[in-house]
């Protein structure tokens, strides 16, 4: 307890602000779970999103987004510069930044990060991708680092506020010997690592040194409860504190009063969910002709797919950008469900029933069919192709359903073979369409595998690129989703929404714009009995 | 009996070449590329011309060095025109030949890195004191799987036994109807459904009794049990799992043992044994329980190779880390190394249990010879 009120009266010297967190607020377990081990820790060459999740709390980087205003902050950088042309940002790191062994994070350390992910012989390709047109990382003064691009992009300032580890620690001879370290973690950040048991748990411990504000609780342990199931009924049994859940254990579990009782339930959007779409391969001659894409459109009635398949959970959206950002054009309005509007532009586009078969023809008799790929072993995505079927088969479209297995389906759409495909792409807070709209990308196994060619979006996604002046941008980006509106290559289908029940021990739990901020929380002192123990 | 052992010995081999070679083949010859695949889960979105550096750094660190490699070694490289595209939907028959030479490569790659004690890397794991000998992380995991499998198959021994001879000696009466209900009933059950339906009702937070542990086999913060503890709470989290490996097997033996027992009831030294005047319960639990016992015996150590199939399935709902689960995610992380080391060792465990018990019958049953 003297221990306690001591780093307390320390932090609060160090800093003219008051603490965030009254003594008795600090203190306390959380209980997370994942379901999945981590298969490794390493800082950089890291496979999953868990070890990204811890790393959240053991690493910091130099800039990141405020969760409300979701505006850049400075981190370990105290503040930064952008030269005129875009290219060359200088980042002037916090004097007060310190590593958890207490060392000063300085310009070498993050010098030494940027080149050990540019190190081919280090497995941080992923990372390392990002950085193509990155001429380097250099050190101007001990507390000043710049990095210069060869272009200007208006990612570069996002992509350069790098996540950085102290050179001290992970300093190698043998590349092979830093792609190996799967349990060192030594960062800036308020946790470090408490003990790792294989099987049994992870568990992070507050990093007593911490430069910043403390955070409010002391150990976060994380259990490797493998089943939705189980890991349900463990916070349902009071051993977990915090689980996200799937649509269908929401709407199970959320009507329950006990559930109700002792339970937050937040259900919010997140940029990382992304979206659904059916893509219509445009180098068809069936789907070249943009009155037969919108004609589809019409047909796929969304709003009573998301509420009967998805419960509800989520938002029909009209274009490829996150409805909470600066991008998304919120005066476009969905495509509604219409039989006759799709009739009318598929009798434009020289499609109507001329034998009179109940199908639809072109000039030339031929019949409107074409195949519908996606993934097989997901139930939802043959629930949807059934019903999208029976609807196409009203009008006189002729739909086949063909599932294939994952990696003979990423096979089909890298050769552009298929008719039509349902799929989702993860988002970002600001995404730029480049890789999966631009015509540079159709060829050569790239993400716009629709083919999707257009000079007019081609124009706009460079433009945007090149404009450094975020209201600008946006203002591209209207354009660009309206003209995707137009041209509906994809039918967009909606966006999902986060689910997760936090247990009441918990308190301060606030949803951002972004989504949850652990830092917010708090749970005091661990209840005498059990409550520490998952 | 040596030149038995021997002949069944050799005969081991070719069974071995033959379960490893279609483990290989099925895990190689897979539609779409695997080591594609899986940069492609790890990393999302990747630019494809890195990927397919990636993918090629990886193989060659597994020795899945494709045919195309091996011919343009030997034979010099055709030209970018000549070399056929792996591709989906336009796979020529020349592609297919050539991902079949290629899997036979590597096959015998495998083969000869086995001969030489090398069991490869593990891909998916990772530690930093460089130990990604899959036989090492098959052996950290050995004693969980072994213990939950161990207390299996006394249970199923000791519970088997008594049901089958009760429901024998009472043969048409109510306790062996039921009896062979309930048997019948378990046999049918698969262990998916069992164990999840277990996990809802007793397990901790279900709709029932709720009282059983989830996950794992130790509570949070074991290491500072005591002995006594530490037995106790290890005990109480494998009920369920133990429970999900054992009532197959119960099932089995019970049938078997009624069969057995019945048969021998029947047999003409009973029928002496009863006209010597001798008391029904020596007749059945000294003559006939002794020989009915046999096959028993053989079937019990039979039925190890199959525990250890269900270890798979009851390892992954119960999140328990034995040698089950590690084979699952292998598996999902198309780790080839482990994956193959994992299928070795099974196949060369059931072969010799099966050994062991065609060994165990000739001995038990003097009738038996080997020839």
């Amino acid at each position: 307890m003297l221990a306690l009120c001591l780093s307390l009266l320390a932090a609060s010297s160090a800093f003219a602000e008051p603490p965030r967190f009254a003594p008795e607020q600090m203190g306390g377990t959380l209980r997370g779970n994942f379901n999945a081990e981590p298969q490794t820790l390493n800082p950089l060459t890291y496979k999953d999103v868990y070890a990204a999740i811890v790393h959240d709390r053991v690493f910091e980087s130099l800039i990141d987004r405020n969760p409300d205003t979701l505006e850049f902050e400075g981190i370990l950088a105290e503040r930064w510069e952008v030269s005129a042309d875009g290219k060359v940002i200088t980042f002037y790191l916090n004097p007060k930044a310190r590593f958890s062994d207490g060392t000063p994070v300085t310009a070498d350390d993050v010098v030494f990060t940027y080149q050990t992910i540019m190190n081919p012989q280090i497995d941080a390709r992923s990372i390392a991708s990002y950085f193509e047109d990155c001429q380097g990382c250099e050190k101007v003064d001990d507390r000043t680092v710049r990095f210069t691009w060869k272009k200007v992009y208006f990612k570069s300032l996002e992509t350069s506020g790098i996540l950085v580890i102290p050179k001290h620690v992970y300093e190698f001879k043998d590349p092979k010997a830093f792609n190996e370290i799967n349990d060192k973690l030594v960062g800036s950040g308020p946790y470090q690592l408490g003990e790792w048991k294989t099987g049994q748990h992870l568990m992070l411990v507050r990093n007593e040194n911490y430069w910043r504000q403390p955070p409010a609780i002391d150990r976060v342990v994380w259990r490797f409860i493998l089943e939705d199931q189980a890991a349900v009924q463990a916070l349902l049994a009071g051993e977990l504190d915090d689980l996200g859940v799937a649509p269908e254990w929401w709407v199970k579990l959320t009507p329950r009063a006990d559930v109700r009782d002792r339970f937050q339930m937040l259900r919010y959007s997140s940029p990382g969910n992304g979206y659904t779409y059916i893509g219509w391969n445009n180098a068809r001659p069936l789907f070249a002709d943009r009155r037969v894409r919108l004609a589809m459109t019409h047909l796929v009635w969304r709003q009573e797919l998301l509420k009967y398949l998805l419960y509800d959970i989520g938002e029909v959206t009209t274009g490829p950008f996150w409805s909470k950002s600066q991008q998304y054009d919120l005066s476009i309005k969905p495509w509604p469900f219409s039989r006759q509007e799709a009739l009318r532009l598929l009798k434009e586009a020289g499609w109507q029933d001329r034998s009179g078969d109940g199908w639809l023809e072109n000039e030339k008799g031929e019949r409107f069919e074409f195949e519908f790929c996606s993934a097989a072993g997901n139930p939802l995505t043959r629930d949807i192709a059934r019903i999208l079927q029976e609807e196409f088969r009203r009008v006189g479209i002729d739909m086949h359903v063909r599932l294939y297995e994952w990696s003979v389906f990423t096979v089909k759409l890298d050769n552009h073979d298929f008719d039509a495909v349902m799929l989702g792409w993860s988002g970002a807070v600001e995404d730029d369409p480049y890789q999966i709209w631009h015509s540079s990308q159709i060829a050569d196994r790239g993400s716009n595998f629709i083919s999707f060619r257009n000079p007019e979006a081609d124009r706009l996604i460079e433009e945007a690129r090149v404009t450094l002046d975020a209201a600008k941008r946006s203002a591209i980006y209207h354009r660009f989703h309206r003209l995707l509106h137009e041209q509906q290559p994809y039918t967009f289908l909606w966006r999902r929404e986060s689910l997760r029940l936090v247990s009441n021990r918990v308190k301060g739990v606030k949803v951002h714009t972004l989504g949850l901020d652990w830092r917010d929380w708090w749970i005091g002192k661990d209840e005498a009995k059990g409550a520490a123990a998952p | 009996m040596k030149t038995y052992i021997l002949k069944r010995l050799l005969l081991m081999i070719p069974t071995i070449v033959g379960i490893t070679l279609l483990t290989y083949l099925i895990v190689r010859l897979a539609p779409g590329d695997p080591i594609e695949a899986m940069i492609r889960n790890q990393s999302g979105n990747i630019d494809p011309k890195a990927m397919k550096e990636d993918a090629q750094k990886i193989r060659e660190r597994l020795g899945l060095i494709d045919y195309h490699y091996v011919r343009d070694r030997f034979f010099g490289a055709p030209s970018e025109e000549e070399r056929p595209q792996p591709t989906g939907a336009s796979y020529k028959v020349t592609d297919a030949l050539d991902t079949v030479a290629s899997a036979g490569i590597g096959y015998g790659r495998w083969v000869g890195h086995l001969a030489t004690g090398d069991f490869g890397e593990s891909i998916k794991y990772r530690t930093s004191s460089g130990s990604r000998n899959p036989l090492a992380l098959i052996a950290e995991r050995i004693p969980v799987t072994a213990t939950l499998n161990i207390i299996a198959e006394l249970l199923i021994f000791f519970i088997a036994i008594p049901v089958g001879l009760a429901a024998a000696r009472h043969q048409g009466k109510w306790f062996d109807r039921a009896s062979s209900f309930v048997m019948l009933a378990f046999w049918s059950v698969p262990t998916v459904l069992a164990g999840t339906v277990l996990l809802g009702f007793l397990g901790k937070g279900g709709l029932g009794w709720s009282g059983f542990p989830i996950a794992g086999l130790h509570s949070f913060g074991y290491e500072k049990f005591s002995w006594g503890e530490y037995l106790a709470d290890t005990l109480w989290h494998s009920v369920l799992p133990v429970v999900c490996l054992t009532y197959g097997g119960i099932a089995y033996l019970a049938k078997l043992g009624r069969a057995s027992l019945l048969e021998n009831l029947r047999a003409d030294y009973v029928r002496t044994a009863r006209a010597k005047g001798l008391p029904e319960s020596r007749v059945v639990y000294h003559h006939a329980l002794r020989n009915s016992l046999l096959p028993m015996i053989t079937v019990m150590v039979l039925t190890l190779p199959g525990l250890i199939g269900g270890s798979v399935i009851v390892e992954t709902i119960f999140s328990i880390q034995g040698t089950g689960l590690l084979l699952v995610n292998a598996a999902q992380a198309y780790d080839l190394a482990l994956i193959m080391t994992e299928t070795l060792l099974y196949g060369v465990l059931t072969l010799v249990f099966l050994l062991i018990g065609d060994l165990l019958y000739a001995w038990a049953d003097p009738r038996v010879r080997y020839e």
